[in-house]
């Protein structure tokens, strides 16, 4: 309705629902596959640099995107920083004093580490908008909340690899927390925080894009709060002209047929 | 918080006051509206009752059609204030991924256990293998552990292919959701179907995928399938909430 302020746009029907999600689908998954090379390229250098801050155990020797055929994959060459005790047992680095030089090799495939960001923007595009504005402020409001979910992915998963391969030699047993992180991510909960992130940026981006158009003027509703007395309800909204941002649109009140003063 | 109290069978008590506040506190004059027409339908049962009231001597007991209205304006309320609010909203998400993680890591003990390799092979190995047979039966597909095996070439099945992620992300879905418990479980039950069904068109298309060009498998394997499932599955949700909340207005 014209004279409302906050309106969202109206939920879709299920089909429709469906055959946006599907068009969504195809270009995001379509985009993802043909520029995933350019879009990950530039995070790497991010990565290397959040894996040591989070474990100083580890250090980076070298990233990149290794192609093994179709599939190409995220190839992190790591060492160990130190001589690490596991489990009573001391491990020393590939290279330290006599023992020969090596390195450790995890490696992610590009299409699972884009994975949970090409869900957020199928969802973030498919679902209606109400002015196109809506679409720039989901990706704003969307952008951080992916890039929490690539270093909550990545970086962890490739620490919690290099960890279950350490402990599976030292400490066979023991509980390894970044592991249930890990299989936590990949069991479903990464598409699960994609989904949510995904709702969160479409809630968010619509109610912003109605406090912007409050803000802008074109519409300004302030209420003079409930009448006094029961039995009151409301007539008509009025609607203030575009422009006059001092007006104050007030609910007129008639008093209901049934009520007694 | 809904401004109306019912105490069926005895009396009903209205607060005007407190209603219109809560159309006021309305920020779109749509929704204001809807809760103005049913809080009109509301009063004017309320008079009809008012009178009966006053022509019989005795307290009136709550007819078919007051109940009604009264349901559908607290179904509105309920909309309104529990979808909308943003502290509902955070709530909700939150014990969703609670519940979703408790799931998931009761699952992912199970890992090696005699109900695994009964979910894998006999839950999702041996239909995809009678389904590979029936849609192609030159291809001689069985469910071999937990493989599906074929000459020419064939899928392993593991812990994360049965499609219990998919199932876990609906269940918690569906016990966070604002509907009714009959409407929850209706939706549940029919859940598992779709996301088995689901589950098992994604291994009948990686199979044949897989056998008709290698080159497809690791893209649809790793990127398209899973996002795949998991709208589907989004899409299941939305459209049984949408259905639920029909029927609940339809209901009264």
């Amino acid at each position: 309705m014209p004279g409302s302020s906050t309106r969202t746009a109206a939920w879709p029907q299920p089909v429709e629902l469906l055959a946006r999600l599907l068009i969504a689908s195809a270009l995001v998954l379509w985009l993802a596959h043909a520029f995933e090379r350019a879009l990950v390229e530039p995070m790497l250098p991010v990565f290397s640099s959040v894996i040591p801050a989070l474990d100083d155990e580890f250090t980076i020797l070298a990233t990149d995107i290794s192609e093994d055929g179709p599939s190409k994959a995220v190839r992190f060459r790591v060492n160990l920083a130190r001589p690490v005790d596991v489990g009573g047992r001391t491990l020393y680095p590939f290279g330290w004093g006599t023992i020969p030089a090596g390195e450790f090799q995890v490696t992610i495939t590009v299409g699972g580490v884009l994975q949970y960001c090409v869900l957020v923007f199928v969802l973030i595009f498919a679902w209606p908008v109400l002015r196109a504005r809506e679409y720039c402020l989901r990706v704003a409001i969307a952008a951080p909340l992916m890039a929490v979910l690539l270093l909550v992915h990545v970086p962890l998963t490739v620490l919690a690899e290099l960890w279950h391969g350490i402990r599976a030699e030292t400490d066979p047993g023991g509980l390894q927390s970044l592991m249930i992180w890990s299989r936590f991510l990949m069991g479903g909960g990464g598409l699960a925080l994609g989904v949510l992130f995904g709702g969160l940026a479409i809630a968010l981006a619509a109610r912003l894009s109605a406090l912007i158009k409050h803000r802008s003027g074109t519409l300004e509703r302030k209420n003079s709060g409930p009448p006094s007395e029961p039995g009151l309800l409301p007539q008509r909204m009025s609607r203030c002209s575009v422009g006059k941002k001092d007006e104050i649109c007030r609910i007129r009140w008639r008093r209901s047929p049934g009520s007694r003063r | 918080m809904c401004p109306l109290e019912i105490r069926e069978g005895a009396t009903v008590a209205v607060d005007c006051l407190a209603i219109n506040a809560f159309i006021m506190r309305q920020r779109s004059t749509a929704r204001a509206r809807r809760l103005h027409i049913a809080v009109t339908d509301l009063k004017r049962c309320l008079r009809t009752v008012e009178r009966k009231q006053a022509r019989c001597g005795v307290l009136a007991v709550i007819g078919s059609t007051i109940t009604k209205q009264v349901r559908r304006f607290q179904s509105s309320m309920f909309e309104e204030s529990a979808i909308r609010s943003p502290r509902a909203l955070g709530l909700r998400a939150a014990s969703f991924l609670v519940l979703f993680a408790v799931l998931q890591f009761g699952w992912q003990a199970l890992r090696g256990s005699t109900l695994e390799r009964a979910v894998i092979h006999d839950g999702t190995v041996r239909p995809a293998a009678f389904l590979v047979n029936l849609l192609t039966p030159a291809t001689g597909a069985s469910a071999v552990d937990l493989t599906l095996h074929a000459p020419g070439g064939g899928l392993n099945i593991q812990n994360g292919c049965e499609g219990l992620e998919a199932l876990f992300i609906l269940l918690a879905a569906f016990m966070v959701a604002p509907i009714p418990w009959r409407s929850r479980w209706g939706g549940l039950l029919l859940g598992c179907v779709v996301v088995f069904v689901i589950n098992q068109a994604r291994i009948l298309v990686l199979f044949y995928a897989y056998r008709a060009d290698h080159n497809l498998f690791d893209p649809l394997h790793a990127t398209v399938t899973p996002i795949a499932v998991i709208l589907l599955v989004c899409v299941y949700f939305y459209a049984w909430l949408i259905y639920s909340n029909r029927r609940v207005a339809a209901a009264g």
